[in-house]
Parts: structure tokens; sequence; C-alpha cells
């Protein structure tokens, strides 16, 4: 098992650019990842990286936002990001300042912070139904150009539910009623009334599965705010660390005013001391407004043709990896049932041919028709004839 | 019926008697459950002497078994078999726990519980082994959980996430079945440990992975395009975190005694040292760290001896 040598980005000039979604006037970007590497990069080298607002995930590496390129070679995900950064800025990175044992916890941290916020994000934004159609799509819909801003929201939203679906996060009941409720409203029939029974049933049901979502989120929430306690940051640092960046984008994004404030609402009454703290990491990293970062290219909502192509991607780095001496094998034994495969059938096509005698033939009927283009073309044709006449004169006789 | 037949037609009724015939018994009866049995996914090895599951789902709850009952005075052995199909499991799902009626505790017994005893038992689901062991071993619920203190319970919260997120997801992408071609033309689904390795990945994954055919082009979305390079260095990661904070101890986070942290992460290091992955990077990972290797043996003798093979 060789070591892997250690990962250093080639420097071909220019700057670094983060490449992000682009940012809603109370919303830096679409997805918290996106805001958690701006943040990340603006604490570690604020002035040293510009930013990129795209709509276009399919630029990047491994297919989602964000990304960081530098000159021809890029990272994506927001952990391979972070590795990245610190490079830029000279091995130092925002997790220095931790104890050893900190640093132990710290991975299952961020991990228990990513999946378990990073799920009630993509439920309030995508699965109740009233955010979904009234704020969420709209707002996709405003950053895609014009044939992408039709089916890429809805495709987006698609993409989340195995993962909320596994985590009992998505809301069935209040998505079939969406659905209904939109075809009712352009079809020319009158709606159907439902009864008050099934109509109380129905919002038994929808409450029962709210005080849910809401007791799970205050369990996770719970915790955090033990950790918290009365520091500033998570751990008894001055500086913020990759942890109080994670959860303070997360938060940033619950936060927000929509029509639907299920977590919201349980925020701001009970989780003031969380609420304090992503408003300080915020602070800490755009403190001015002179701190934000420069844009990379303007802020395009043109249509690309490229776009709409199926990019496939194209094995890279990763084939280097795959060449192992168990996956050779794999290989050489592939390559060799395929050349005993096309070789077995080329040989019997061929002895077919031979033994069949095709090849006389097609070169006798090659040879006359030489001679009788050589003779010239009417000579050759009575000929046919009389040949014909006596044929049939021969079956005629025969009895 | 309330009505009651009419005279003429209960006379010509009566011309055709109703015949019962006596019960058949039947040589094929399921024998009356005696232990309890826990069905898994068959071991690796067909010999009868491995009897730790291949699914990490199944190790998990076997772990959590032999963890607990080890702690008894007189510990009970629970017995074990992988010749159940999938499809016959509670939900689809292994694995399942088939108890005799009087061991459930009362908040276990459903509605429509048999008022006999017939000797079929109950087949419970994963979820309700935790309950069904406290009722057995007779425990209260402990706010704690076996852990030293509250920051330590909250601290391993975080590590569940951790071990069934990253380290899950690692064991997905690279486990022989998602790579090579041949699984997947293979009829039965049980011959690998993972249902659909691209089903679970995308479960596993916090972001979801962009589909092959681009997120912006015109044509449906089809199939995953799966950062393996990302996956690997957070994998990476993970185990180095967990072997710092195992350090010395004897159980994970300082606790004095086992508890369900340590049952999964004793699965997922047992998976991860015998998993045939291509490259071998998730078993070199977690061998060159002697504490987690020397924790995985420890444990693994507890968890080995707490189990027999089923016999009818």
């Amino acid at each position: 098992m060789a070591l892997k040598p250690p990962h250093t980005p080639p420097r071909t000039g220019g700057e670094p650019v983060l490449h992000i979604w682009p940012r809603t006037e109370h919303l830096h970007s679409l997805d918290p990842t996106c805001i958690s590497a701006l943040l990340y990069l603006n604490l570690l080298i604020p002035t040293g990286y510009s930013v990129d607002y795209t709509h276009n995930p399919d630029s990047s590496p491994s297919g989602q936002l964000p990304y960081l390129s530098h000159g021809l070679h890029s990272v994506s995900g927001f952990e391979l990001i972070v590795k990245n950064a610190a490079h830029l800025a000279n091995g130092k990175q925002l997790d220095d300042v931790l104890t050893p044992a900190d640093k132990a916890q710290n991975a299952a941290r961020i991990a228990h912070v990513e999946s378990t916020l990073g799920d009630l994000v993509a439920h309030v934004y995508y699965s109740l139904s009233a955010n979904w159609t009234r704020q969420t799509r709209h707002t996709i819909a405003s950053v895609l150009p014009v044939p992408q801003c039709y089916y890429v929201p809805e495709r987006i939203r698609k993409s989340y539910q195995p993962r909320l679906e596994a985590v009992e996060l998505w809301d069935v009941a209040g998505i079939e009623q969406e659905e209904r409720q939109e075809r009712e409203h352009f079809s020319f029939r009158r709606a159907a009334k439902k009864s008050k029974k099934s109509q109380e049933k129905a919002k038994f049901k929808e409450n029962s599965k709210r005080k849910k979502v809401s007791e799970k989120a205050r369990a996770f929430l719970d915790i955090y705010v033990r950790l918290l306690g009365y520091k500033h940051y998570f751990y008894h640092t001055d500086e913020p660390t990759t942890l109080d960046v994670v959860f303070a984008a997360h938060i940033h994004m619950l936060r927000l005013h929509q029509p639907d404030m299920l977590i919201a609402d349980l925020l701001t009454e009970s989780y003031h001391t969380l609420l304090a703290h992503c408003d300080r990491v915020f602070g800490r990293a755009f403190h001015d407004s002179t701190s934000f970062p420069a844009i990379a290219s303007p802020n395009t909502r043109s249509f690309s043709v490229r776009s709409i192509l199926p990019k496939i991607p194209t094995p890279t780095q990763p084939k280097g990896k795959l060449a192992s001496p168990a996956w050779a094998e794999q290989e050489r034994k592939f390559r060799l049932m395929r050349w005993g495969f096309f070789g077995s059938v080329s040989v019997i096509f061929g002895s077919y041919v031979y033994f069949a005698g095709i090849i006389p033939i097609y070169v006798l009927a090659v040879q006359h028709t030489m001679k009788a283009l050589g003779q010239g073309g009417l000579v050759d044709e009575d000929n046919d004839e009389e040949d014909e006449d006596e044929e049939d004169g021969d079956t005629a006789r025969l009895p | 019926m309330a009505t009651v037949l009419p005279a003429p037609i209960r006379t010509l009724f009566s011309h055709f008697p109703l015949y019962t015939y006596p019960a058949t018994t039947s040589p094929y009866q399921a024998s009356p459950i005696r232990t309890p049995t826990l069905w898994i996914r068959p071991p690796r090895t067909a010999s009868g002497s491995d009897v730790l599951s291949s699914d990490v789902e199944c190790l998990k709850w076997q772990a959590y078994l032999a963890l607990k009952f080890s702690q008894t005075v007189d510990p009970a052995r629970v017995a074990v078999r992988w010749d159940v199909s999938p499809s016959g499991a509670v939900d689809g799902r292994l694995p399942n726990l088939h108890v005799a009626l009087e061991s459930l505790p009362p908040t276990l017994i459903g509605k429509d519980a048999k008022v006999k005893d017939d000797g079929e038992g109950e087949v419970l689901p994963a979820h309700h082994i935790p309950e069904w062991v406290s009722g057995r071993l007779g425990e209260d619920a402990d706010e704690l959980e076996g852990y030293k203190n509250i920051e330590a319970r909250d601290e391993s919260r975080a590590w569940v996430a951790l071990l069934e997120g990253n380290v899950h997801a690692a064991l997905i992408a690279f486990s022989p079945s998602a790579t090579s071609n041949l699984s997947a033309l293979s009829p039965d689904p049980s011959s690998s440990s993972f249902f659909s390795s691209n089903g679970s990945l995308s479960i596993s994954l916090s972001q979801p992975p962009a589909p092959l055919t681009g997120l912006l082009s015109l044509i449906p979305p089809y199939g995953q395009r799966v950062d393996l390079h990302a996956i690997e260095e957070k994998y990476i990661d993970a185990i180095k975190a967990l072997s710092d904070r195992l350090g010395e101890d004897t159980w994970i986070l300082g606790s004095t005694g086992p508890t369900p942290l340590d049952a999964l992460v004793f699965a997922y290091l047992h998976s991860l040292l015998r998993s045939h992955a291509k490259e071998n990077t998730l078993r070199f990972e977690v061998s060159r760290r002697a504490n987690l290797v020397a924790y995985e043996d420890r444990v693994r003798a507890t968890v080995s001896n707490a189990f027999v093979v089923y016999r009818k």
C-alpha cells in the first residue's frame, strides 16, 4: 500500500475562486455547505480569494457546489476545501487552536451537525410544501436561466427524497395534498368537498408529524446548547473554529423567515444563545463591507447550450488510484475474454466462408462480369436470353 | 347472521349435512421457541464457528445483545440463525429477534396479542430489542444509558452520526458489490450485504450526489456521481479521530462498562477489518492503529461467546 503524497495544488497564478450557489437578499447562498465554505474562507484568508456565484453545479469535479478552483486545479466539497485552504494560508487552519482532546471529538461533532442540521434544513426548505411552493421553488428558479428554471428545481427536490425518507423527515401526506391542490387549481372541475371528519383526521396526523420533527430538533439543539453554555464559541477559544462555522451556516438557513416557520419559531422561542452564536460568527466573518470577497465573474443568468447536454464525467484522478493488483488482475481477465470472444468469432467466420466455398463463387462472378464488360454489354444480354430459353425448354421436357 | 333461515330451506339443507373433518397434524410445524433467537444475515464463512454476521446492521445488534448480557451474573445464551430470507423479516429488514411470549415486557405486548401461548412467540423488529433487553434484565430506564455523564452521552450521539454517516458511506462505496459489475447480474439480493448499493449510499451522504447525466441537462437524471476521493478522505479523518478518542481506554468515551456506542464501534471495526475492498484502504487505515485492532479483538471474544447456532 503506497503512501499518498501530500496534496499540493499547482501554483499557476491567479486567485483561488470559490464557486457557490447565488445569494439572495436574506441568505448568503442557497445551500448550507456553500455558506460554510464561504464563512471558512473569509475567516481564514479574508482577501485572498474571490467568489463566483454560479448556477451550474455540473462544472464542479464532483457535480456539486461548493467547489474551489485555483488555476487548473479544483476541489469539491467542504472538507476538501478546508484541507486545500490550509495550503493557501501557509499551513494555518481554523482548528489549530484546539486542544488534542477537542480535536479528537471535532470530526464526530462536525459530522453530527452536518448530518442532523443538514436534514432539518432540507426538510424545512424542500419537504414542507408551504415553503417549497411559495418560496424555495421560486428562489431556485430565479437564479437559473430559461430552460433549466422549469425542470431543475423539481429535480433538486427529488434528489433529497431518499435521505429524508430514511430519517422520516419527508412529509408524504403534505406533498400529496400539495399535488392534489395544484391539480385542482388548474382543472375545470369543481373541487370535491372533503368531509369534516377526514379533514380533522388529516390535520391531527399532520400535527403529530410536526411535533415529532420539532422533538427531534429539540433533542439535537439541546445537546449543542449544553456544549455552548455561556462561552462565545463551542470550544474554549476566542476565535470561531470549523464546528462554529458549520453550525452557524445551518442556523442562518433555519432561522430565515418563511411561510412555514416550524423550526424558526422553535429557535426564536427557546434557543437565543444559538442565535446569538450565529450572529457572532457572521459578525466576525463579515465585520465590515470591505470584508466581502470580490466577485470573480459577473453574475450572468445567461443560457449556455452546453449546460443542457449531458456531461458524463471522465475519470481523471480516480483512475490512477484504481491501478491496484486486484483491479489489474480483473482487467486482464476481461481483456482475455474480450480477445478470446472476438478472435474465435473471426476464426469461425473465416473458416465458414472458406469451407462453404463462398469465395470461389464470388471470384467467378467477378471474373465473369469483368469479361462481359470487356466484350461489350449487348452481346452478353442476348447470350443470357438464349440461356434462359434453353433452360425453360429443359424444364418443360421433364415429366 | 341475525336472520333465521326459513323452514323449507332448512329442511332442504338438512338433507346435506355439514361434516367437519378432523384437523390434520402437519409434520412441518414450527418448533416452539425456547431460547430467544436472533435472525441475522449469514456470516462470512460457512463453517459453524463464525457466528458474527457479515452485515453491519445485524452485527451491531448482535454486539448490543452480547454486551448487555455479558454484564449480568448468569449470561443467557442467545441463539442465532441465518436461514431466514430478508423478505420474510418484519418490514423486510433483518435483524429480528424471535422471543417467547412470556419474556415480552408489558410495553411490547400489542393490542392483538395472542391470548394463549402456543409456542409461536413473537418476532420483534430491531428497534424493539433494547426494550426487550431492559424488560428481560429487569433494569430501570437509565438516563445516562451507561455513559459517564451527560457530556459523554451527547458526545456519543456525535460518534453515532460519524460512524453511520462517513464510515458507512465508505463501506458501501468501496464494497466489492458496488465496484464489480458481475454482482449486479446475480439474482439473489442476499448474496451481497447491502440491498442496493446506490440507494443506501445516497442515504448515508448528507448532500445528495449529483446525477451522472448532469443536474442541468435535458436528459432525465440517471445514476450517481460518487466522489470516491472525498469519501475516502472523510473516512480517513473519521478513523483517525476514533483512534485518538479511544486512546488506551477499555470502553470508548472512558465508560466503566460497555455501552451501545461500543456495540456500534465494534460492528464497524469488525466489518472494516474483514472487508475485501479492492484497494484495502479501509482495512489498512484500521489495521495500522493498534488500539483499534486490540479493542476489536477484545470485544469480539465477548460477543462470539454469547451466541449459539440455532438447532431445531
